[in-house]
């Protein structure tokens, strides 16, 4: 009944080789390099692999993603929980309903969370992070703990000391890198009236659309605290080659060959 | 009824960007950040217990062949081996596991570079049904978060039309020039040696050993010898030994993969379309060193 003609050969060589085309003719290419694979043990290593990572990003954020609760203990960041309606409403949680995207109203705090809120850092420590991310979207996400812009230029050398822990991938923190580099003018006098302000709105709170128990990650609002030294020591990944399972190898002593050394 | 397909060729491909291709500041960029994405040590002494160089090797020339096979973009290729140098710089794995590794890497190259990305169904035909699609899927996930999700990185195809645009070589020789180095490219990241040098090394060393096995056939530069290799140098700012010890390297490996596709031939075992399949040998014969 019809003729399709197809105009080219390369379009139709294209289409046989993808599944556009309902041929496969198996080919010397498909072939079992290493034997049979034993897949409940392969299963048992994916298991172990996720959870490395799982608490890889726990220790990176401080913060435990099953229960969608930021650690307690003192770590490298500290969660500080701040209002949803200072955040600009990309930031808050959506529900989408259809082609539609509806704004979830702040939920009300949790008991504890209203009566003892976060310690706050001591006065003398600038509060740069909170009164800047909600102002400006180019400082991130609220929801995302930013490590302090304005910190002391001590701190920064020490980031940079310390390559980005437990990661082999070099690029792991350029964000992180390019804030803590910015300078943050005046930040600690507007970061007290920020906090401040939360603190009424916080009040204020909303009309729930919906009630979810506990709080969520978009309920929390990150900083980085000063005091790292221990952080950084539980950080450190043993250089080279007898990285343990998983953990990369950072800074290892074997050295890459570059354009000027062979 | 009769239906008419007008396509050409289901691959649209844009035109040459030249706010991309003729502007310093888009390679420079890429000089300061290739380092970035290499592999953090040489694996197979520190990290891999069960892993051998050879086994590198098996697994690269299968990758190869499927990329072949379904004829991928040039860059899936080297894409997918840095995938995978990077994995197995930091997370150790048994040999078993190391085709599943090697599927994975392709399968997430290929979405990252093509328009038509290979399916994880395909690529286990061709583990022979050893892995399920389940398993790559799983085992994506892992890839991802081990590589920090940095997929976009530099390979040496990045660099080709950056040099070539920057050589004194007549138009029409260009193309035979750029499917020469794009072979040799490919040839590299079969060979754990090159898997750590910089991408714009490779690159550049490619394309040097492209001219010169072309130059004894037919006149393509009016470069040549040394006067080349300093220009190559400077365009990559790579230091000038460096490149010519790369070119040589990329020379003899093509010299041993010449001898092994020869001593293959004379088993006789192998059949003439599958040589024909393998495109990359196919063209590697045609230069005569």
């Amino acid at each position: 009944m019809s003729d399709v003609y197809l105009r080219s050969v390369l379009a139709m060589e294209r289409l046989v080789a993808r599944r556009t085309y309902p041929l496969f003719a198996r080919t010397s290419a498909c072939r079992s390099l290493f034997g049979p694979v034993d897949h409940e043990e392969l299963s048992r290593e994916l298991q172990i692999r996720l959870a490395e990572l799982s608490a890889e990003d726990q220790r990176r954020w401080d913060y435990n993603f099953q229960q969608d609760m930021p650690l307690r203990g003192p770590g490298r960041l500290q969660w500080t929980e701040v209002d949803s309606d200072s955040v600009p409403a990309f930031y808050r949680e959506t529900v989408q309903v259809g082609r539609c995207r509806l704004l979830l109203a702040p939920r009300p705090r949790p008991d504890g969370a209203a009566d003892s809120p976060p310690p706050g850092p001591p006065a003398d420590e600038p509060l740069d992070g909170l009164g800047e991310a909600p102002a400006s979207p180019s400082s991130g996400p609220a929801v995302a703990p930013t490590p302090a812009p304005a910190v002391a230029p001590q701190e920064n050398a020490e980031q940079e000391a310390v390559p980005p822990p437990r990661s082999q991938e070099p690029l792991a923190e350029p964000l992180h890198s390019g804030i803590s580099g910015r300078p943050a003018p005046g930040t600690a006098a507007t970061a007290a009236a920020a906090t401040a302000a939360a603190a009424t709105t916080a009040a204020a709170g909303g009309a729930a659309i919906k009630k979810l128990p506990g709080p969520l990650i978009s309920d929390f609002f990150a900083k980085r605290k000063r005091s790292a030294p221990e952080a950084k020591a539980s950080n450190e990944v043993p250089a080279g080659c007898t990285a343990p399972g998983g953990a990369p190898a950072v800074g290892s002593a074997e050295q890459t060959p570059r354009k000027r050394l062979r | 009824m009769e239906l008419l397909c007008c396509e050409v060729d289901p691959v649209r491909r844009a035109v040459p960007d030249a706010n991309l291709l003729y502007d310093d500041r888009v390679l420079q960029n890429l000089l300061t950040i290739e380092e970035r994405y290499l592999p953090q040590c040489s694996y197979f002494k520190c990290v891999q217990k069960d892993i051998q160089p050879y086994m590198r090797r098996m697994v690269a020339t299968w990758m190869l062949e499927v990329c072949e096979e379904q004829k991928c973009e040039e860059e899936v290729f080297p894409l997918a081996m840095n995938y995978l140098d990077r994995f197995l710089a930091g997370v150790p794995t048994p040999k078993t596991h190391l085709q599943l590794l090697g599927a994975v890497c392709m399968f997430l190259a290929s979405k990252l570079k093509e328009t038509i990305p290979l399916t994880a169904e395909k690529l286990c035909i061709y583990t022979d049904n050893s892995i399920k699609p389940q398993e790559l899927l799983e085992w994506e996930l892992v890839v991802l978060g081990k590589l920090k999700w940095n997929l976009a990185a530099v390979t040496p195809h990045d660099f080709i039309e950056h040099i070539l645009r920057k050589l004194p070589q007549p138009n029409e020789k260009l193309s035979l020039i750029r499917k020469h180095a794009q072979t040799f490219i490919a040839l590299c990241a079969t060979d754990f040696k090159f898997a750590m040098y910089p991408p714009s090394m490779i690159a550049t060393g490619s394309v040097g050993a492209a001219i010169c096995g072309l130059q004894q056939d037919e006149d393509v530069s009016s470069l040549t010898g040394d006067a080349l290799v300093d220009l190559l140098a400077k365009i990559t700012n790579t230091d000038v030994d460096c490149l010519k010890a790369c070119q040589e390297q990329i020379e003899v490996v093509l010299l041993n993969s010449l001898q092994q596709l020869r001593q293959d031939q004379g088993d006789g075992a192998k059949s003439e379309d599958e040589l024909d399949q393998a495109s990359t040998p196919t063209d590697v014969r045609d230069i005569d060193l």
